[in-house]
């Protein structure tokens, strides 16, 4: 028992150590050592390392921290090892309904963090409650049948967005990038828009660990134990949907982060959610920051979106995954 | 006296204006008695039990819990008292098994407290109980059916119930497994005082196993009582819809139901050929 903490401690380590190495990557290589002259303010590289950098990797650990939690709440709450918050629609959703406030509001700029955020969390809650409620009704559904209607939900919304592109094309680039998901140029301002959302998020899922192992046994068993089942699986996708939302309102829609960390953190701390949950959300800080990191570098001096790149390693593990799932 | 469990006038069925799949059952159950579920496929057995759980709302009447009725009082309070263990699958679920029986003590201790000394104790208890104790670690994935049953049993034996539903406990499993369960079953209700309702498939189970049988066919609770006076081939012919023949146990005298002989084995001995 005492080996889980320990191991949540070790990943917190992880996450400290390839953070601060990520300091240094970039289109300006840093060694250790001007790193830290630059972090005690010493050196010309204070300027790369403070504004630009170290904001970046902060975000990219929130961001990949609400991911990876959200991921293995969702695969507690629909009892899928193959739900994300991407998969079954709830980060299309925030991108709808994100770029639904930034349309009508004009200048989304204007209106500030909170009103996107609020339009993000409330398209995120609708997609995901849309998908749960579905399986819901349909009784237990094989693996395959969620994935379907996440899949639908998603296509459906995601072609909602694309409409509002080409009727609104002032705003094509900004909301592509965005489909995209990317942390290139975020700064301060944006940790600290995103930082209260993504806590609370992190925290109630947190909270949940014990209704969510009682939901991983199904809605039956659950309901059996006295979990009052409506309350606690809205709960769940409210604080899923918050993390998620948060999540791409700061960096756009960033796939697979929150399907591959639950299956790496299981396989450190084991299924129960009270150390699941925390695992999750490090595991994924760690592979988004390690992934951005490939963003900076792999294609230098031109920079891809980390959204492309976690696609393009997630689909196959997303393949790998099915495959034994469906087995 | 009050018995540990009453239903009266109960009627249950799913779906608004689907037609009720039980109507008019009463029935009681008294503290350290088990009572034996029985009727064809379809004839409401899940059904009665998951009505008797708080889980399905009744579409009339009431169940009582020594004497109060558990609609009234709250879901907490109910699911403290009455556990049940349903025919599900471990599905996606990789807890261990020990993780999954210490959410029986959900309903003590709610959703957000940690577990105490004490909760661990109880656990401890029902995985011993359910002879888990040295698979406690592994996980639930990897299961046979009927260890998954164990743990069902296990997870609801720490919720320190007061009444205990168990449906179809002996389902896939085999032999001695079936007799380990029923053994144990009837240790829980004649030296620990619970109260069991439990479903079977088996007629002979029931008529070993159970102090009362409760027979349910076309809707309603068809008889009521002894296994003696339930299990007698009239009564079972109308339930099930075939013909039966009972015998008697060559050592406790309870009632063994048989088929009837195959056509074809009749045949065979009238033919001289």
């Amino acid at each position: 028992m005492s080996g889980r903490p320990a191991r949540i401690l070790l990943l917190l380590a992880i996450l400290a150590v390839v953070g601060s190495l990520s300091l240094g990557v970039g289109s300006a290589r840093l060694s250790p050592a001007r790193i830290a002259a630059a972090l005690v303010g010493e050196g010309s590289d204070a300027d790369i390392v403070w504004d630009l950098r170290l904001p970046r990797i902060i975000l990219a650990a929130l961001v990949g921290l609400a991911l990876g939690a959200a991921g293995a709440a969702y695969q507690g709450l629909f009892r899928n090892p193959l739900a994300d918050p991407y998969v079954i629609g709830a980060s299309t959703g925030s991108a709808l309904g994100a770029t639904l406030v930034m349309i009508l509001a004009g200048d989304a700029g204007a209106m500030g963090f909170g009103a996107v955020s609020l339009g993000a969390f409330l398209g995120a809650m609708g997609a995901a409650g849309l998908v749960y409620v579905t399986a819901a009704w349909w009784g237990p559904a094989p693996i395959v049948t969620l994935l379907l209607a996440g899949t639908a939900v998603s296509s459906c919304l995601g072609a909602v967005v694309w409409l509002l592109m080409v009727l609104h094309d002032q705003e094509l680039a900004r909301i592509v990038l965005w489909m995209m998901g990317s942390l290139a140029g975020r700064s301060w301002s944006a940790v600290i828009g995103g930082t209260p959302y993504i806590a609370l998020g992190f925290a109630t899922l947190c909270a949940l660990a014990r209704p969510l192992d009682a939901l991983s046994l199904g809605e039956q068993p659950a309901r059996a134990l006295g979990l009052p089942l409506r309350r606690m699986s809205g709960m769940v996708v409210a604080a899923a949907s918050l993390a998620t939302a948060a999540a791409v309102a700061v960096a756009g829609v960033i796939g697979f982060v929150g399907l591959i960390a639950p299956h790496v953190a299981r396989a450190f701390v084991g299924a129960r959610h009270r150390y699941l949950i925390p695992a999750s959300g490090l595991c994924g800080a760690i592979l988004l920051v390690l992934a951005d990191d490939l963003a900076r570098t792999v294609a230098a001096p031109t920079e891809l979106p980390v959204g492309v790149l976690t696609a393009i390693l997630g689909g196959p593990f997303f393949l790998v995954v099915l495959r034994r799932a469906v087995r | 006296m009050t018995p540990r469990l009453r239903a009266e006038g109960l009627a249950c069925g799913y779906g608004r204006g689907l037609p009720d799949v039980l109507t008019g059952i009463d029935l009681d159950v008294p503290a350290g008695t088990v009572v034996a579920l029985l009727g064809p496929n379809g004839s409401g057995k899940t059904t009665l039990l998951r009505t008797l759980a708080r889980l399905l709302t009744p579409r009339a009447g009431t169940v009582r819990l020594e004497g109060e009725d558990v609609w009234k009082r709250g879901r907490a309070w109910a699911h403290r008292r009455i556990a049940i263990a349903l025919q599900d699958d471990p599905g996606g679920a990789r807890l261990t098994i020990e993780e999954v029986v210490r959410l029986g003590r959900a309903a003590h201790r709610g959703w957000w407290l940690p577990m105490t000394a004490d909760d661990e104790a109880v656990v401890d208890r029902a995985l011993e109980l359910a002879r888990l104790t040295p698979m406690r670690r592994r996980s639930v994935d990897a299961l046979s059916a009927g260890e998954w049953q164990r743990v069902t049993l296990a997870r609801s034996l720490a919720q320190e119930p007061r009444v205990l539903l168990l449906d179809e406990p002996t389902a896939h499993l085999d032999w001695n497994y079936q007799i380990e369960i029923l053994d144990l079953v009837d240790r829980l209700a004649h030296d620990e005082g619970l109260a069991v309702v439990v479903s079977l498939h088996d007629l002979n189970q029931a008529s070993t196993w159970a102090d009362r049988v409760a027979l349910l066919a076309e809707g309603s609770l068809l008889a009521h009582g002894e296994p003696e006076a339930v299990l007698t081939p009239e009564t079972l012919a109308r339930a099930y819809r075939c013909p039966v023949l009972v015998d008697r146990h060559p050592i406790s005298g309870a009632p063994m139901v048989l088929p009837p002989p195959r056509r074809r084995s009749l045949r065979a001995d009238d033919d001289p050929a």
